[in-house]
Parts: C-alpha cells; sequence; structure tokens
C-alpha cells in the first residue's frame, strides 16, 4: 500500500523489473485508459488533482521504460537487474500475478521493518513455551504465513483461461481447534461480570479469581485462546515487564477476557489503565 | 453508534500477525467452515442485485452446493419474486419477532433442487428497520445456517444494516452498471463498508486514540486522509501498530461484476475499476466478471419466471456461470458437480 509519491516506475504501471518491452506497453495502454479525463471508473473516486497527478507519473514512467538506454540507465539506478529474464510471465492484459504479489507488500516487501526492540510477536500455542518471550521482531514464524498467504492473493482475472490454475494452493485449511464444547451461541457476555468488582479495576488477581471460578486452567485458556500460557501467567501476575507491547497486550486481554465471559472492552481498558499507573507509582527516580 | 462485533467479520486473509488477529476477529469454531457468505451489493436500486443473487444461487444450486437465498433487502424484498415463486407465508420478520427460534425454521423451498430462501417479511415496518439486537440475531443466524452457500442480496444505500450485511459475508460483491451515477454510488458503497469495518478494528486493538490524533494532526478527521496516507500517518508513530492496520486493511477485499454492459468499453470498466481502486484507494478488489445487456431479463421479470430457468443457455446463464467458476476459483475449492 504504498502512496503515489514512493512508487517506483515499474510500480506506477503496475508491472515487475525485468518485463518486456511488448508488456510495457500493453501496461502504458491500459493504465492510460483508466485515468484518461471523463474515465468512468475515476468517476466519485479520484479528484481532478489526483488524476492529474497519476497520469503525469504515468507518461514519466513510460517514457523512462519505453526507451532502452534510459531504462538501463534507470534500472542501474534502482538495482534491478535488466539482464535477467522476468522472474514471472506478466502479462499485458491483466493484473499479473507478480503485480499483486508486489502491491500487497507480502513476503517479498523491500523494506524489512526496521529493527525495534520492544515488540514481541507472542509465541503459537503449541510451541513448547520458553521462559522470556521471543525478542524476535514481528517475525512472521506463524506457520500458515507466506504459503497461504500467497495463495490467497492469486488473482482470478489472471487465470480465466487456463482449464487448472496450475498452482492450486494445496495447502490444507489450518486446523480448527478442537470443535470445543463450549459452541458459543449467543451466549450473553456479561454472565459472571459479577465475580468482578462491579466498579473496581481489574486486576492481575481478579482475573486469576474468574478463571478458578470457571474452573478453567491456564493450559484450558492456552488451548482456547491460543495465548502462551507463560503470557497469561504473566498477566495475571502482573508481571508488566514481561508483557508484550501494549497492542498486541490489548488483543490478549480482550481474548482471555471472551473466555471468561466478561466484557472484553471493559478488562482491556481497566486492566491497562492500572497497569499504566503501577508503573507509573513504581517509577524510582 | 454501535459496530459491528469484531466476531462476525470474516477474516479472509492471514496476515503474518494472526496469532492476536485471528483469535479477535474469528470467534473460533462459530461458523462451519464449509459454510460460505456470498454478499451481493452495490449501493444504488435498479443495478440487479436481486436478479444476480438469484442467478449466483441458482447456479450454486446447480452444481451440488446447498444454497439458502436470504432476503437481506429489508425495505424492498422481492428475491421470491426473482426466483418466480409467491411471497412465501413465513420471512425475516417472524425471526426477528421471535415468532420462531432458528432462521431455518423460516426457510421456504424454491421448486428449485438445493435452492431455499429465507423471504423478506410481509410487513414493511416490522421489518425494514431492526433493532441492532436483532440485526446481530439474524447475523449470527446466518453464520450458523446448516449449508454450503448462504447468499445474500443486499438492499441499496449505505445505512450501517446495509453495510453489515456486506462485511460479515465471505465474498462481498460490488455490482455495478457503466453508469456514473452507479460507479458513484458504488465506490461510496465501498468506502462507507472500509470505514465501517475500520471502526472495529480501531476496537479491537484500541486504535481510537491513535487514530484521533492522527486526525487532529492533519486538521480532519483522521478518515479525511484516505487508507494510505492514514496507514503512513501511523507507521510514522508507531511502525508495528502500523503494520496490524495494514494487514487489517488488506483484508477489505471486494469482488466485482459489472452487470448490463453493452460496448466492449464496457467490459473493460471492471478492470479500470480495480486499477483505479487500487491507485486511488490503494486497496485490492476481484474483478469476478461482466453480464451482458440481456433483452430477456424483463421478459423474465415480467413472466415471474427466474432468468435462469426461463433461459438456461441464454447470454446471462453463461455470464453467470463464469462468474461463479471465478468465484470459486478465488478460495481454490475445486468446483464440484457437473453444470447443467
Amino acid at each position: 500500500m504504498k502512496q503515489l509519491s514512493d512508487q517506483n516506475h515499474y510500480e506506477v504501471l503496475e508491472l515487475e523489473p525485468g518485463c518486456s518491452a511488448e508488456v510495457i506497453e500493453g501496461a502504458y495502454a491500459k493504465a492510460k485508459a483508466m485515468c484518461e479525463p471523463g474515465a468512468l471508473a475515476l468517476y466519485a473516486l479520484a479528484d481532478p488533482g489526483e488524476a492529474l497527478a497519476l497520469r503525469s507519473r504515468i507518461e514519466e514512467a513510460h517514457a523512462a521504460l519505453s526507451d532502452v538506454v534510459r531504462r538501463r540507465a534507470y534500472d542501474e539506478r534502482q538495482g534491478f537487474s535488466t539482464a535477467s529474464a522476468p522472474a514471472l510471465p506478466a502479462t499485458p492484459k491483466s493484473p499479473g500475478p507478480s503485480v499483486e504479489v508486489a502491491s500487497t507488500g507480502l513476503p517479498a516487501t523491500p523494506k524489512p521493518p526496521a529493527p525495534s526492540t520492544e515488540v514481541a510477536i507472542p509465541a503459537l500455542p503449541a510451541a513448547p513455551a520458553p521462559r522470556e518471550p521471543s525478542t524476535e521482531v514481528l517475525a512472521p514464524a506463524v506457520t500458515p504465513g507466506p504459503a497461504e498467504a500467497l495463495a490467497e492473493i492469486q488473482p482470478p482475472i489472471a487465470v480465466v483461461i487456463a482449464p487448472e490454475p496450475a498452482e492450486k494452493p494445496a495447502a490444507a485449511p489450518p486446523p480448527e481447534p478442537k470443535p470445543a464444547t463450549d459452541a458459543p451461541e449467543n451466549k450473553p457476555v456479561r454472565k459472571t461480570e459479577a465475580e468482578l468488582p462491579a466498579d473496581g479495576a481489574v486486576t492481575g488477581d481478579a482475573l486469576r479469581r474468574v478463571r478458578e471460578a470457571l474452573g478453567l486452567s491456564l493450559k484450558d485458556v492456552e488451548g482456547r485462546t491460543k495465548i502462551g500460557k507463560f503470557h497469561l501467567e504473566n498477566i495475571e501476575k502482573e508481571k508488566y515487564a514481561a508483557l508484550p507491547a501494549q497492542v498486541y497486550l490489548r488483543g490478549f486481554l480482550m481474548s482471555l477476557a471472551r473466555e471468561l465471559k466478561l466484557d472484553p472492552v471493559r478488562v482491556a481498558k481497566s486492566y491497562l489503565e492500572q497497569m499504566k499507573q503501577k508503573l507509573a507509582a513504581a517509577k524510582p527516580e | 453508534m454501535e459496530s459491528i462485533p469484531p466476531d462476525l467479520l470474516p477474516s479472509t486473509a492471514l496476515g503474518t500477525e494472526s496469532v492476536v488477529a485471528d483469535s479477535l476477529l474469528r470467534k473460533r469454531g462459530s461458523k462451519p467452515r464449509s459454510l460460505r457468505i456470498i454478499g451481493v451489493g452495490g449501493g444504488k436500486g435498479g443495478i440487479g442485485k436481486s436478479l444476480l443473487s438469484a442467478s449466483l444461487g441458482i447456479e450454486l444450486s446447480r452444481r451440488g452446493k446447498r444454497v439458502v437465498m436470504i432476503d437481506a433487502d429489508l425495505g424492498g424484498a422481492n428475491l421470491h419474486t426473482c426466483l418466480g415463486i409467491e411471497q412465501p407465508a413465513v420471512g425475516i420478520g417472524d425471526f426477528f419477532e421471535r415468532r420462531v427460534a432458528r432462521l431455518e425454521d423460516v426457510l421456504t423451498p424454491t421448486g428449485i433442487e438445493n435452492l431455499t430462501l429465507v423471504s423478506g417479511a410481509k410487513d414493511p415496518l416490522e421489518v425494514a428497520n431492526p433493532k441492532h439486537h436483532q440485526k446481530l440475531r439474524l447475523l449470527r443466524g446466518i453464520q450458523t445456517l446448516d449449508a454450503d452457500v448462504a447468499i445474500l442480496d443486499i438492499g441499496s444505500g449505505t445505512s450501517f444494516n446495509v453495510l453489515d450485511f456486506f462485511l460479515v459475508a465471505d465474498d462481498g460483491i460490488l455490482t455495478l452498471v457503466p453508469e456514473p451515477t452507479s460507479v458513484e454510488n458504488g465506490y461510496r458503497f465501498l468506502k462507507a463498508a472500509f470505514y465501517r469495518r475500520l471502526k472495529t478494528v480501531e476496537k479491537v486493538y484500541g486504535l481510537e486514540e491513535l487514530l484521533q490524533s492522527v486526525g487532529r494532526s492533519v486538521g480532519a478527521g483522521s478518515l479525511s486522509l484516505g487508507p494510505r496516507a492514514l496507514l503512513a500517518e501511523v507507521l510514522k508513530r508507531d511502525a508495528a501498530v502500523g503494520r496490524l492496520l495494514e494487514s487489517e486493511m488488506q483484508r477489505f477485499r471486494p469482488r466485482l461484476v459489472v452487470n448490463m454492459a453493452r460496448t466492449p468499453g464496457d467490459v473493460e470498466v471492471g478492470d479500470a475499476v480495480v486499477a483505479a481502486w487500487r491507485k486511488f484507494f490503494g486497496l485490492e478488489m476481484d474483478y469476478l466478471g461482466c453480464i451482458g445487456y440481456d433483452e430477456e431479463v424483463w421478459r423474465c421479470v415480467r413472466l415471474k419466471r427466474p432468468l435462469l430457468v426461463q433461459s438456461a443457455s441464454g447470454i446471462t446463464a453463461a455470464a453467470v456461470r463464469a462468474i461463479v467458476d471465478r468465484l470459486l476459483r478465488l478460495d481454490g475449492q475445486p468446483m464440484q458437480g457437473v453444470t447443467g
């Protein structure tokens, strides 16, 4: 989801570096038709200024890529190899698979996320829970990741003619968690809210009490929420330093609350508020 | 304003952060994996949504799928007419008013094998404006239907009731005719649906404050930015949150059908809309195909006969078959049974 100003010439024309001249011409004609003045597809979507900006980027891209010499120079500057054959056969008439992949920024994202230190991805439930949260930064270690994601974005139009989509994703759907006996129909969310102090703050201890009142072990909750046991334990023991970044923590809290039949929004909000207060109070200085 | 609960949203793409997102956005086990919900919308009236719904239903049922059609055009129900039957005695209103316990109890046979209908209500006031909880009950009823496919014929406009039917669908189909009025309403409809979904995502991840601060810094609401610029702003503030937001935005991936195409240029409007949506709104859309203008349509409507039954070998029937092929292929699901 790059902004137009960040897109290179190939991206503007929805092409892959290394494509043939013919493909460039096809993509250019299509792009031009899409955003010509008065084009139906732009109606009420793009204001005239935006459309104009795109038109000029398309012209600029075409001028740079349709000239062999200029294109080579551009490729070199950008670090694209011109010599190599097109990696994927992109057809001019359809948004080729390669383009799709590029624009979704999935596995081949050019810019890796800047290494940050505080974001730990929750370990998978099945993995033997390590004591300390992994410090891997947003590593998509989740198994049904790239392959499945790729399968998801197969563009339909490109394969219309082909009788069989060659790359039929054989990947079985990720296994559903066992059809738990809880079969949650329209379960009212607030059933056991009484267990929590009605107006009071949601502490780790309170969450533990509710869990125990429901007769659930940490392992039960882990199995159902897919949140690692050690995270759950840290939440209950309020070991704030060991908890993941807030954006994940909130997700955990809401999931946990749902499992405990509490109001997810209230639980997350109250827990995080307290965490903030306690952390502030604990600050030495 | 109450937003749509996260567990009602299908998650159609597994992001890299799927552990959290998945557990929140899909209440596991609440919907049988085999049920596929198809929503047919478009924002504007008179563009063929009901007819497309009925045709998709008939075609899918012919391929051996057990299909339930739901007349979700609450204020203007007429799907039964498109299917060639009289207004059934029971309908959605009975479910809303709890005269029946389960949505299954108001299913009406259509005379077509494998195809049943949840019809709209007879009493227009009762059903056209359901309360939030009534709507949620209906949505959950749909999700737990014992069927292979549920098809929602969605009304026009961009009211929350309309948008929510679109958002619960695994395949939300935007119906468009190649005319400025339809294109305009179509984009408006998609944007409204996208932002309504974003509200739920905000709530799940607790992004309200962040997005408000983005809104303040640009001097208008955060929604005035458009998804791409909004995402860029969020990424600047917090890369991890930005990545989450991006993967959530990408889950919104409508399908497109162009209806009543009259010229060769009309056929290409579909590709152009997909490209323009990507360039200017930054999101993906899948073009399922195009249905040509067909004189048979009004004849069948006047006869009150389903088009695909009356004119099984016509151009519209062929176009619908191609659309269904693409739709089924999108999910990597093999086609079942034989056409015919």
